[in-house]
């Protein structure tokens, strides 16, 4: 318990500022990947559609909730509001979105991602797959930390509920 | 251990109601905008493509069958140039989704504008052929159809397959016999 103390947030200036701007990032960045698929949910129900992983049953119901989610989350993450199930939450989609590009790069459905634009785009502007699955990967580095920090310890847990 | 189990409670409780305000905000703005979608969709690629009148159409085994012994349609397989070599409608060419603009000019090089084009893949889920039909579609042939789940039909129907080794990049005269009177 003493080293919980050691590595408060109170304790330590720049694990408190790390916290801070991986909040941050992950905020504006859900926050802006919603905008688009809230202003297109015709669209984003399109390319959840072409990802072939969700039933039929599921797509528009997704298609629906999803943005808001990340908005809520993003806006949550920003506010640093209930943010032990904000960053729960958080990681598990950046785990199931990365899910979901590995296994269609691993059968070789190179699709548009849909990650931050409802615009489907199949010409050269398209980038492949595999870079949105870096890219999401970096973003889970962030986001495990938040997970670590706001789980691990109990004195952050206990000083943002 | 006690107080890790409480932050985990904590913490579900907590996404619990995330889930809920995000799905009770996504239905609510869902349910009065003016371009919402419907909850529950069908998404076959034939009520895909039903919802989209004037690009393209579905056509049947039997149809197809017709076109391609009489030679009136170029039939476009949109697999894969390995699933392609590997057996084939026996009057198709291969156009390959996946580098559909590489070999686009190649292929439609000679199509007369009017000709009908029949594109199909593997699989009732294949979209392949969906995305070359509408890109032929929208390159001016207004006489394309898809032949949905077409290698498993036509294998299934005995109809007649190219040779495995054949040279995907010849254009047969028999390929190209397009006599399109319908």
């Amino acid at each position: 318990m003493t080293e919980i103390r050691i590595a408060g947030l109170g304790k330590i200036g720049w694990i408190r500022a790390a916290f801070l701007l991986a909040r941050l990032i992950l905020g504006f960045v859900f926050i802006y990947a919603s905008i688009d698929k809230i202003l297109h949910p015709g669209q984003f129900a399109e390319i959840i559609h072409n990802y072939q992983i969700l039933p039929d049953l599921m797509i528009n119901p997704t298609a629906i909730i999803l943005p808001w989610l990340e908005l809520i989350l993003g806006a949550f993450l920003l506010i640093g509001i209930w943010l032990p199930g904000a960053v729960f939450l958080t990681n598990l989609l950046l785990v199931v979105f990365l899910g979901a590009m590995v296994f269609n790069l691993a059968r070789g459905l190179d699709i548009h991602c849909g990650c931050f634009s409802t615009t489907v785009d199949l010409g050269d502007a398209a980038a492949p797959m595999v870079w949105y699955a870096i890219r999401d990967s970096l973003f889970i580095v962030p986001g495990i930390f938040l997970l670590w920090h706001t789980l691990h310890y109990r004195e952050t847990a206990k000083g943002i509920e | 251990m006690k107080e890790g189990m409480r932050i985990w409670l904590h913490t579900s409780r907590q996404g619990i109601w995330i889930l809920l305000l995000a799905a009770l905000l996504g239905l609510l703005v869902n349910e009065f905008r003016s371009d919402g979608v419907a909850l529950f969709a069908d998404w076959s690629i034939e009520a895909r493509i039903m919802e989209n009148p004037g690009e393209f159409t579905l056509v049947s085994l039997e149809e197809a069958r017709r076109l391609c012994a009489s030679s009136r349609a170029v039939f476009i397989d949109s697999r894969s140039p390995e699933a392609y070599r590997q057996g084939h409608i026996l009057c198709a060419e291969n156009l390959p989704w996946e580098d559909m603009y590489e070999h686009m000019d190649r292929i439609t090089a000679g199509i007369p504008m009017e000709a009908t084009i029949i594109v199909y893949c593997d699989g009732e889920d294949c979209m392949l052929s969906e995305y070359v039909a509408r890109e032929l579609f929208y390159m001016g042939y207004d006489h394309v159809k898809v032949l949905v789940n077409g290698w498993t039909k036509w294998l299934e129907a005995g109809l007649p397959v190219g040779p495995e080794d054949e040279d995907d990049t010849a254009i047969t005269p028999f390929k190209r016999g397009l006599t399109n009177d319908d």
